[in-house]
């Protein structure tokens, strides 16, 4: 055994001398191990959404500058349903904290709606900026229920407004 | 005697050592974390939409009459008040108005004021105020207030709902005073 010793404590030193190249080894190796976390994390935890409906709000009048609010509990609030992990809790996101809703190319602020405060109801838990919910012991959660404020401007022109969204769900 | 460093092992005086260590063992970690959050998160696009209609234009001098349908307001047993603790005690009532006007019109409703004030007749001191907190419109209106008279220009259930916290215990005789108003969009 004591023979080993030298031998031992110059592959340490080494080990050491090298220690910049072993973080980058370690680097090169998550990112080889990358598609096998996420296959092995889709395989453990799937999770879909399913988008039931999307978000719309009142119809209104031209030429008056007004705020409108759709509440997660309206009829018309954005509905989506989910299928994960029994028990987990997930954490449910609006990922732009504000979009414009466009009249045709929406080039000019005549054609635009700003729309943000986003709120969460239905089946989530409205913390702040999020809404939280638990997968049931049969892994669903249903009807996760998202409203908006759309603040429309006097100068608005008259038409159909549309915009896009995306709802991010994250295991907690 | 020379004190060592405390990042120092084994009498080391290589700062970078332990130090060095830590930082490339905790990037790793990071990495793994957020590798694994990113793979579990899952995004779904969705649209909004709004429809901006033309304003009415009225086919000409255009009448708006309004009346008072019925107030229905809860009674409320005070048993707890909100000096005992709990949650504070909340009372929710329900006005409802029928309109008139000009068929197919929009029209926008509005409360007159936010802190209209409920008080038990005959008081005046302010401690048997309680303050109107939230309204709501319901019925044939959205919750923006804004509503559309059908093709014989009625509006019959336009709902005003209103909700104040009970902060005194005020038995019965409680009374207040609001105005609706309506105008054409």
């Amino acid at each position: 055994m004591r023979h080993l010793v030298p031998h031992l404590s110059h592959g340490l030193r080494c080990v050491w001398r090298w220690r910049g190249g072993l973080c980058t080894l370690l680097a090169a190796l998550l990112l080889t191990l990358l598609p096998s976390v996420s296959a092995w994390a889709k395989n453990h935890w799937p999770i879909a959404v399913t988008l039931v409906q999307g978000l719309s709000f009142p119809p209104a009048s031209q030429g008056l500058t007004l705020n409108y609010v759709t509440l997660p509990l309206d009829a018309t609030a954005a509905v989506f349903n989910s299928v994960g992990q029994k028990g987990q809790t997930i954490n449910c996101t609006i990922v732009q904290p504000s979009v414009n809703m466009l009249l045709g190319a929406g080039g000019t602020p005549a054609t635009q709606i700003l729309v943000d405060t986003w709120a969460f109801g239905g089946s989530l838990l409205d913390v702040i900026g999020a809404g939280q919910a638990s997968f049931s012991n049969v892994g669903l959660i249903n009807n996760m229920r998202v409203g908006a404020t759309a603040h429309v401007a006097a100068a608005n022109l008259p038409g159909a407004y549309v915009g896009n969204v995306t709802f991010r769900v994250l295991y907690l | 005697m020379n004190a060592r460093p405390p990042w120092t092992r084994n009498g080391s005086t290589d700062p970078g050592g332990v130090r060095g260590e830590r930082t490339a063992l905790g990037a790793f970690v990071a990495g793994i974390l957020v590798t694994a959050t990113l793979v579990l998160a899952l995004d779904t696009s969705f649209t909004i939409g709004m429809q901006l209609m033309e304003p009415t234009r009225l086919a000409g001098p255009s009448t708006l009459t309004l009346a008072h349908v019925a107030t229905v307001l809860p009674v409320v047993t005070m048993s707890t008040s909100h000096a005992e603790g709990g949650a504070q005690p909340m009372a929710e009532g329900s006005i409802t108005f029928a309109a008139k006007g000009e068929a197919g019109a929009y029209i926008t409703g509005s409360v007159s004021a936010a802190d209209v004030r409920f008080h038990v007749v005959g008081e005046v001191s302010n401690a048997m105020y309680f303050p109107v907190v939230q309204w709501r419109f319901g019925g044939d209106m959205d919750p923006s207030g804004v509503a559309r008279f059908n093709s014989s220009g009625l509006l019959a259930n336009l709902q005003v709902n209103v909700i104040a916290p009970l902060v005194v215990s005020i038995s019965d005789g409680s009374t207040g005073s609001a105005t609706f108003r309506l105008v054409y969009q």
